[in-house]
């Protein structure tokens, strides 16, 4: 081993030192240990000598006529060579491709400035963070102190994001991503229509992006004049904002801007002046302009002392001895929000360097190929007087050119990639991935990459061509047994097959993991069923008429045909909405009070999700407060009627409270099997399921269904359409696809990291293939001798395919080793499997070992059918 | 003082290499000159320090050098054998006149 490292440490040594020093390091081997970390100094200090003597030289000047010979001739030679220029250029591409694409997304994520906006550089977001990790809503009035305490603000607008109901006169009802704003949102944006005006005192009305325009509105020429639906409410459409503009956070895709002036008129349930009122939290958040020559630290100080004002008039003040004004310079995600994105691309960019990096050594790999069959010319430049910095310029300059054109072709690619996964993942953090474009910064991205990879690629090769045997390569032998080129290029393959199986590895638990987590059985039926939402609540505030619409749906939903069984709900299965309290018996003892998960669900809700009824029954129609009963009814989880009474059967009957001392009991009528309502990969929680009797904002409807989902989904779209035209369904979903919502960023992490492993094996089994090709080549004369001296065909190949797996099972030794490093980055996203799994590891080693066999085959086959005489008269 | 208006007074670890080179006479390489050094005076020089100043010193013309002959316990390697030259010994000379000198003139300040 310190052999090995001494003659690696000897080949970065000073040149003229080289052979001097040989001899020392092998004699202080002898000695001791220690001689590697020696033989590191030495060379260190000589290297520093060795460069003081070199500047004290007059420096050679930096040539632009050197530079265009050198691309001129790497022009030329890789033309000569378009079969060898293409492969480099490919493979390059794919390695660049992966990493623009994720940069990309990553870019448009958190990166690209968001279109249309003045000065962006001038603005600062902020918002009320929680310490524990959420944020906090904010009032009007509480921004106009904000700007009174602020002079390094000049202006402040406030947003909150909002699902809207919009609706056109021809067009069917939607819900959209929309944004009540403060009048003055898009004059601090700094914001021009792309047609009409923006908010006014004198006009109310609302702004569409011009998506919206163009796709709902039919770019309708009329504007300000048009008019449109807004939660069932008339209103005129006053501008369309500038195109690409679709909200102040790079994810967020708004269609519709309402001003806050018209907030109580979109949504009913407003009665007081939300603008006046210190206590209504109406933005979540808010977007400041800077000064002129302001400083973001100045601004953090007026708000500081604005918090304090606040906190002091505010009759709520409770929150604000925890929450605190946080401000980001720029248009800003949330913390949390920047932190989880920021967490799963540093995971795929890591992904991404590993294949980039076995991208370099592929190219590298093949470039010292190359190599081998220009020695004839580096030796002629050399004879000629070239010196070795020259010939390593041109090698180098040949690599940046394929490096280049690697890149350019890797944007292409990127624009392909990011197409085959728009639609192919649903991701509720992401927008339309169609929608992502290559811009300035995913192009100085993959300019830099390339730049990066054109010197990993490069630097193996220009070192190699230089280490040549003049007067041998002139003559034209060419009969060595094995070149340094090519030990070079075995220790790349090994290391390819390495990084290859740990990505291998890293692909295959994750997409076990992902199989684990599709065969979940959260204690329902998940294969028919459907759900979808709808809220009249946005409509109408009128109780009775809300009751009327659920009920008219609910009649003509079991009407459809292919329907089973259809029940009320409010929250949809692995929506995560619920309700947590503490439940506890009645008369029991107040430390048997369990915390518990609150589900209101209507009847013939067990039925249609196919929950077992345990004990008891399931609510009827009937299950209402009513002046005759004693008191409301409750189903309970089988976990938590067991942990209150006993047992399921013991519940029946028996009365629990929830929530306050003193709040009316609540009769056990039936009890529910467990189930994973809300997560899908946690353990089921108690739960308490109280009777869907009020006539809330909004609810959903739980659909059990035969036969195939798509046109089940447009009957029951039609359905509630039949029941109110102006009222859109929405989150309508599949229960697989709930969960494949819950999972989402895991499915992309999973399939991009199974995507990078395979074409990281593919170019492994590249690089062994060219490698074993090459060793044939040059071991023709011996195989000819061994032909001769009668060694089978079966011999010769079990030589070559040998010498193959033996590459092979070092690589793979040291990928096992890298993966049990590496997997612990992926343990938080595994379920079901660990990351040492066994089955896991001797795939992906299976996967590496037939994939380097069938490299084999060619070279093998080829070195068997050396014809001896042929061979051997060379 | 032709040497010191050229080349500048030989610094002390450029003496104590040239003095155990001196000593090791015909058998003096870079190992074998930090053991020597290290024998007598305790001092332990640095491996690349004995390379930077031996190349120092041959560049000044002071030292030459050829390769020895190969030895299999060197793995097959030759040694640079050092030695000292004409104009190394006046410089090593003239280094030791210029101090001594100093020292006497220094000598009646130091004992009073």
């Amino acid at each position: 081993m310190t052999r090995l490292i001494l003659a690696l440490l000897l080949r970065l040594s000073p040149a003229r030192w080289r052979e001097s020093i040989a001899g020392d390091f092998e004699e202080d081997r002898h000695r001791g240990p220690g001689a590697a970390w020696h033989a590191a100094r030495v060379i260190t200090r000589l290297w520093i000598e060795e460069l003081s003597i070199r500047r004290a030289r007059p420096r050679r000047r930096f040539s632009m006529h050197a530079t265009s010979v050198h691309i001129r001739q790497a022009l030329r030679a890789l033309l000569m060579r378009p079969a060898y220029s293409l492969i480099i250029i490919t493979t390059l591409a794919v390695g660049i491709g992966a990493n623009a694409a994720v940069f990309g997304l990553a870019n448009w994520l958190m990166f690209r400035p968001v279109p249309a906006v003045h000065e962006p550089h001038r603005l600062v977001t902020v918002r009320l963070a929680h310490p524990a990790g959420g944020i906090m809503t904010m009032s009007h009035p509480e921004m106009q102190a904000m700007l009174d305490h602020t002079p390094a603000l000049s202006a402040m607008a406030g947003a909150m994001d909002a699902e809207l109901h919009a609706a056109t006169d021809t067009g069917a009802a939607a819900r959209v991503e929309g944004e009540i704003v403060s009048a003055n949102y898009f004059d601090v944006l700094g914001l021009q229509p792309a047609r009409g005006a923006f908010f006014s005192a004198a006009h109310p009305g609302v702004v569409v992006s011009h998506d919206y325009w163009m796709t709902a509105l039919g770019a309708a020429a009329n504007i300000p004049g048009a008019t449109m639906f807004v939660n069932g409410h008339r209103v005129p459409v006053l501008a369309v904002a500038p195109k690409g503009f679709t909200g102040a956070t790079r994810s967020a895709t708004v269609s519709l801007w309402v001003p806050s002036t018209l907030r109580t008129v979109v949504f009913p349930g407003y009665r007081t002046d939300p603008l006046a009122n210190m206590n209504s939290g109406i933005y979540i958040s808010m977007v400041g302009r800077l000064a002129n020559g302001a400083s973001i630290e100045q601004a953090r100080h007026g708000l500081a002392a604005a918090q304090t004002a606040v906190a002091n008039v505010h009759p709520r003040a409770q929150r604000y001895k925890v929450a605190r004004y946080a401000i980001d310079e720029g248009l800003s995600a949330p913390a949390y929000e920047r932190e989880r994105l920021g967490r799963a691309f540093s995971l795929l960019l890591g992904m991404g360097a590993l294949l980039l990096l076995l991208t370099c050594a592929n190219v590298g790999n093949v470039m010292l190929a190359g190599g081998t069959t220009r020695r004839a010319e580096v030796a002629t430049r050399q004879a000629l007087g070239a010196s070795r910095s020259q010939i390593v310029a041109g090698v180098l300059t040949e690599s940046a050119l394929l490096s280049l054109a690697g890149g350019a072709v890797a944007l292409g690619l990127a624009a392909l990639v990011n197409a085959f996964m728009r639609g192919t993942i649903v991701l509720p953090f992401l927008p339309e991935l169609g929608a992502i474009a290559v811009d300035a910064r995913v192009f100085a991205f993959a300019f830099a990459v390339s730049a990066a990879s054109a010197i990993a690629a490069g630097v193996l090769p220009a070192l190699t061509a230089t280490r040549i045997d003049l007067i041998g390569t002139l003559k034209g032998s060419g009969r060595s047994v094995t070149s340094g080129g090519l030990r070079a290029r075995r220790a790349l393959t090994i290391a390819q097959v390495a990084v290859s199986l740990t990505l291998l590895v890293g692909g295959f638990l994750l997409a076990r993991s992902m199989r684990e987590r599709q065969a979940i059985n959260p204690g329902f039926d998940l294969a028919p069923l459907m759900t979808f939402s709808v809220e009249p609540g946005y409509h109408t505030d009128d109780l009775a008429r809300r009751r009327s619409f659920y009920a008219d749906v609910m009649t003509r939903v079991t009407a459809v045909p292919g329907v089973r069984s259809a029940a009320l709900g409010w929250s949809r299965p692995f929506g995560l909405m619920a309700d947590d309290g503490m439940v506890g018996a009645v008369n029991g003892a107040a430390a048997s009070e369990v915390p518990a998960e609150t589900f209101t669900v209507g009847p013939r809700y067990l039925e249609t999700m196919g929950m077992p009824l345990v004990a008891g029954r399931e609510f009827e129609q009937s299950d209402r407060p009513q002046a005759n009963q004693p008191a409301s009814t409750v189903m309970l989880s089988a976990s938590l009627a067991r942990r209150l009474f006993g047992s399921a059967d013991a519940a029946i009957g028996r009365l629990v409270q929830q929530g306050f001392e003193g709040s009316p009991p609540l009769q056990v009528i039936g009890v529910a099997g467990d189930a994973r309502l809300r997560r899908a990969f946690e353990p089921a929680p108690d739960a308490i399921y109280k009777p869907f009797h009020t006539a809330p904002s909004w609810a959903t409807v739980h659909v059990k269904f035969d036969g195939p989902a798509e046109p089940i989904a447009g009957a029951l779209r039609e359905a509630v359409r039949q029941a109110d035209p102006a009222m859109p369904v929405f989150d309508m979903m599949t229960a697989r696809e709930a969960i494949a919502r819950q999972m989402s960023e895991d499915i992309l992490i999973g399939r991009l990291t199974l995507a990078f492993a395979l074409i990281a094996t593919l170019l492994a089994a590249v690089g062994l293939y060219g490698v074993l090709a090459q060793a044939v080549a040059e071991r023709r004369v011996e195989m000819g001798i061994r032909a001769a001296l009668g060694a089978g065909p079966g011999r010769v190949l079990r030589l070559i395919t040998g010498d193959a797996l033996r590459m092979t099972a070092t690589g793979a030794i040291a990928g096992v080793g890298l993966s049990l490093w590496l997997t612990r980055y992926l343990e938080s996203r595994l379920y079901g499997i660990e990351r040492f799994d066994v089955l896991t590891f001797a795939a992906a080693i299976l996967v590496i070992v037939l994939t380097s066999l069938a490299a084999a085959v060619i070279p093998a086959s080829r070195a068997s059918r050396v014809d001896p005489v042929i061979a051997l008269r060379r | 003082m032709s040497s010191f208006s050229e080349k500048g007074l030989l610094g002390e670890l450029e003496q104590l290499v040239m003095l155990a080179v001196m000593q090791r006479q015909g058998e003096a390489h870079a190992p074998a000159i930090r053991d020597t050094i290290d024998d007598r005076t305790g001092i332990e020089l640095a491996r690349g320090t004995v390379y930077v100043t031996l190349d120092r010193l041959e560049r000044k013309g002071y030292l030459e050098s050829r390769f020895g002959d190969p030895t299999p316990e060197r793995g097959g390697k030759a040694k640079r054998l050092f030695r000292i030259t004409a104009s190394g010994t006046r410089a090593l000379a003239e280094a030791e006149r210029a101090l001594a000198r100093m020292r006497a003139a220094a000598a009646p300040a130091r004992s009073r």
